[in-house]
């Protein structure tokens, strides 16, 4: 029988540097309905993952204040990538903090949410139904 | 829209709803731990609440310790690093007065008025949440 979950067959990577943050909008997520849901630590760990991920996820959900790499400077490298499925990937952010200066940045980044801490469950779904649409 | 309610409060111009904040339908003050998105989440799954409440002590902990040592360092960028981090984590789990202790700790350390000893602050909120995160596990 076919699953009839809307994002059964999506993949959504979860960048977060927090292991309490990963472990829980994973766990949305995977309530939400996604067939995969991969968490990473930072943008260069995510960005390795990304260089094999087979299938490519659909969506990114990433938090901004990160070491080595925080979120911003993820998706600048994410938008650079020559490959454009990876490139095009919707993004939302996920972070503690909403400034002029930050908002601006996202949407530069032709981010497709931000969305500030804490996020609930129905938020979350909110935003990835737009992202995806 | 949510999102540009949000911007405004905030003095963001969110023209394109952007910027998206869970608001909540009832006004009043902010519970200090709130176990409403944990239940949510977990349900009846006591087991995972409990190894996501506890990860959340432990790092929370040691987070503190962090800030304590760095500010005595005199290493107030390393210190709002970690009071960022801790904010976040505490506001996620529902432990929304460490969570505001940390993000008044995190604004004084950016603008320099962090008074040494403010980690304490956060010690005593974290073992105020403590008990109330750890009854969620059993059920309470």
């Amino acid at each position: 029988m076919a699953d009839e979950r809307p994002y059964a067959k999506f993949g959504v990577l979860v960048i977060d540097d927090s292991p309490v943050v990963r472990a829980m909008v994973s766990r949305m997520l995977d309530q939400l309905g996604f067939g995969r849901v991969q968490a990473e630590a930072d943008g260069s760990a995510a960005l390795t993952y990304l260089e094999t991920a087979d299938p490519a996820p659909n969506l990114i959900v990433c938090d901004i204040g990160m070491k080595p790499m925080d979120g911003m400077k993820f998706v600048e490298a994410l938008r650079a990538l020559p490959a454009l499925h990876l490139a095009r990937l919707p993004v939302i952010f996920l972070t503690a903090t909403a400034t002029d200066e930050l908002v601006r940045r996202a949407r530069e980044l032709n981010a497709n949410g931000y969305i500030v801490k804490p996020v609930t469950p129905e938020v979350l779904a909110l935003r990835v139904e737009r992202a995806l649409a | 829209m949510l999102g540009s309610a949000l911007a405004r409060a905030m003095g963001i111009a969110d023209t394109s709803g952007l910027v998206e904040e869970d608001v909540p339908a009832e006004t009043g003050p902010m519970r200090d731990v709130d176990l409403d998105v944990l239940r949510k989440l977990y349900g009846a799954q006591r087991g995972e609440m409990a190894e996501v409440i506890e990860m959340f002590l432990d790092n929370a902990a040691r987070q503190i310790a962090t800030i304590d040592e760095r500010m005595r360092a005199g290493d107030a960028s390393h210190a709002q690093d970690v009071a960022h981090a801790l904010k976040g984590a505490s506001h996620s789990v529902g432990a929304h007065a460490l969570g505001e202790a940390a993000s008044k700790l995190e604004l004084e350390l950016r603008t320099g008025g962090a008074k040494p000893g403010s980690a304490e602050t956060l010690r005593v909120k974290l073992e105020a949440a403590r008990p109330v995160l750890m009854r969620a596990t059993e059920g309470q």
